[in-house]
């Protein structure tokens, strides 16, 4: 009986030796694996293609020595804005909308990138806002009203999209945004009451 | 000694071999290897004891790696999520290897043993991100599980996703990549969940998916690269919804990205039919349905285009569009008609449709 509980002690202890090694030697793992990670990752024949077309510009060193140089303009701030926005950094593109505002209240053009911003993270409250805004600096600034027009459309509200619209071809009668946009305005149509309540 | 207390000794020691092995960190090479369960920067760099090569310091909440991670275990970056995790401050693994493109940080799968990555409000940075003459990617190479929430990895750290990983990502970003800032390769029946997150590049492509035997989904996101935001190498099928991008390419004459977008429809009445159908004469066509919850909301998931090649790279608008869709109601018995809407145009998120 004792040397049966021993050899099943011994045959525990074995395993927990074997267990112990393993998990030790982690070289075994890349063996295993078959895996280099000092080596980098294939990518296919089709990358170099895809590479060549990348510029060399700097676009970010650029946006730092703008600031550098003319830290206190309102319409550079709004340019970082654009240029922010462009590459899809939202946040920063806010902040520097934001920035060119404090400087300059009435800079249209930054309201109008600061509400494209918000749209794009989502805030069609403020979005809105901030483009009623650029009107008033602006009566005759169009952007603003097709994309007011734009956020009725999307909040199904199509008769104020369709005033805004008509609005905007009022200031510019050959505006082809104003016009694709009124055209492409949805027929709503009412059958029955439902049933349900 | 009995038979019975053999049998308990065997258990015993059967349950401790078998058992998950606390966290240890190791070096290995010119690598830092993350095995077993539970490890934080904090208890890496205490295992390491080796500033010189993994440091943790605690008042920056900031660990500092000399050499490249391999994580075979489980490495916990930020808060743990039992706590109020957007209260938490960041924390910072900072990746001190100055050699271009030099930085591996590796997420591994063998059989029977997956690392298991966890980032949560949790930033992951090199520290020579600024150097553009860099063109070649740091990598973050996904085979086993990656879980990110609320967190940022920066610097010129490209997110590659290989075969068989498991990865649920959601609020976070990958940004200031000069190669790509999200790479995938998949394989069938593949966990890929990714969320309200953002990728962007700033020399190639946002998001680049190579083998994909199955639509890969992805919502809420944001793509920028400076080729291309989108890039199909592999003649897969990406479905974008409710994303921001603007370019897509393909590799090769094969492959899809279709773009959809989530309109809310309000109607007044629960458990009235939906059905919206792309207008006849699209050169897409689809049918969606849905059912009115009772406040009397339903939310559609329609199709604004699907890019292919070769037309995507010269991409106009109306081509390949599935939109304008008409949009029907339906009372209870799937018959009575109550509303329709013609011409209604999918572009944009967050959109409505109410029924007054």
């Amino acid at each position: 009986m004792i040397f049966r509980a021993a050899s099943y002690v011994a045959i525990a202890a074995i395993i927990v030796a074997v267990a112990v090694v393993l998990n030790r030697d982690g070289a075994r793992e890349d063996v295993r694996l078959g895996v280099d990670p000092t080596q980098s990752r294939d990518r296919g024949p089709h990358q170099h293609d895809f590479l060549d077309p990348r510029c060399e510009c700097d676009p970010e060193a650029e946006i730092k020595q703008a600031i550098a140089d003319r830290q206190d303009y309102s319409s550079t701030h709004t340019d970082l804005g654009k240029g922010f926005y462009a590459r899809g950094r939202y946040d920063v593109a806010k902040s520097c909308y934001e920035r060119a505002l404090e400087l300059e209240e009435t800079n249209y053009q930054a309201r109008y990138g600061l509400a494209l911003t918000h749209i794009r993270l989502g805030d069609l409250v403020a979005a809105r806002q901030e483009l009623q805004r650029a009107v008033e600096a602006n009566r005759k600034f169009l952007p603003a009203y097709i994309s007011l027009a734009v956020l009725d459309y999307a909040d199904g509200d199509y008769g104020m999209a369709k005033e805004r619209l008509q609005g905007a071809l009022r200031i510019e009668p050959s505006n082809p945004h104003a016009k694709k946009l009124l055209n492409s305005l949805p027929k709503v149509q009412r059958y029955a009451d439902a049933n349900s309540g | 000694m009995t038979k019975g207390t053999a049998a308990i000794v065997l258990a015993l020691l059967l349950t401790l071999i078998l058992s998950p092995c606390s966290g240890k960190a190791y070096l290995q090479g010119d690598r830092v290897i993350v095995d077993g369960q539970g490890n934080t920067l904090e208890s890496v760099a205490r295992d390491i004891a080796d500033p010189e090569v993994f440091s943790f310091d605690r008042d920056r909440n900031a660990a500092l790696a000399n050499r490249n991670l391999t994580v075979r275990g489980t490495l916990l970056i930020g808060s743990d999520k039992s706590a109020d995790s957007s209260l938490s401050p960041f924390q910072i693994l900072e990746m001190n290897i100055s050699r271009c493109g030099a930085v591996r940080i590796e997420v591994a799968a063998s059989p029977g043993e997956v690392g298991e990555l966890h980032l949560n409000r949790a930033k992951l940075v090199t520290l020579h991100e600024t150097d553009d003459q860099c063109k070649d990617p740091n990598l973050l190479i996904v085979r086993g599980k990656l879980v990110a929430q609320d967190s940022e990895i920066s610097g010129n750290i490209e997110c590659v996703i290989e075969p068989g990983a498991f990865v649920e990502m959601v609020s976070s970003s990958v940004s200031y990549t000069q190669n790509g800032a999200l790479s995938c390769e998949l394989g069938p029946g593949q966990h890929v969940r990714i969320r309200d997150s953002s990728f962007i590049d700033n020399a190639n492509y946002g998001v680049r998916i190579g083998s994909c035997p199955e639509p890969l989904e992805l919502r809420d996101c944001a793509f920028r690269g400076l080729s291309a935001d989108v890039y199909n190498a592999g003649g897969g099928e990406l479905v974008l919804t409710d994303c921001d991008f603007q370019t897509v390419k393909f590799a090769s004459l094969s492959g899809k990205v279709r773009r959809k977008w989530s309109v809310t429809v309000e109607v007044p009445g629960s458990g009235l039919h939906v059905v919206a159908r792309s207008e006849k004469g699209n050169p897409q066509h689809e049918i969606v349905r849905g059912v009115t919850d009772e406040n009397g909301v339903c939310e559609l998931v329609l199709t604004e285009y699907v890019a292919f090649p070769p037309k995507a790279q010269e991409f106009r608008e109306g081509l390949n569009n599935a939109t304008p869709h008409e949009i029907i109601v339906y009372d209870r018995d799937e018959k009575t008609l109550l509303y329709k809407v013609d011409n209604f145009h999918v572009f944009m998120k967050h959109q409505r449709l109410t029924f007054r």
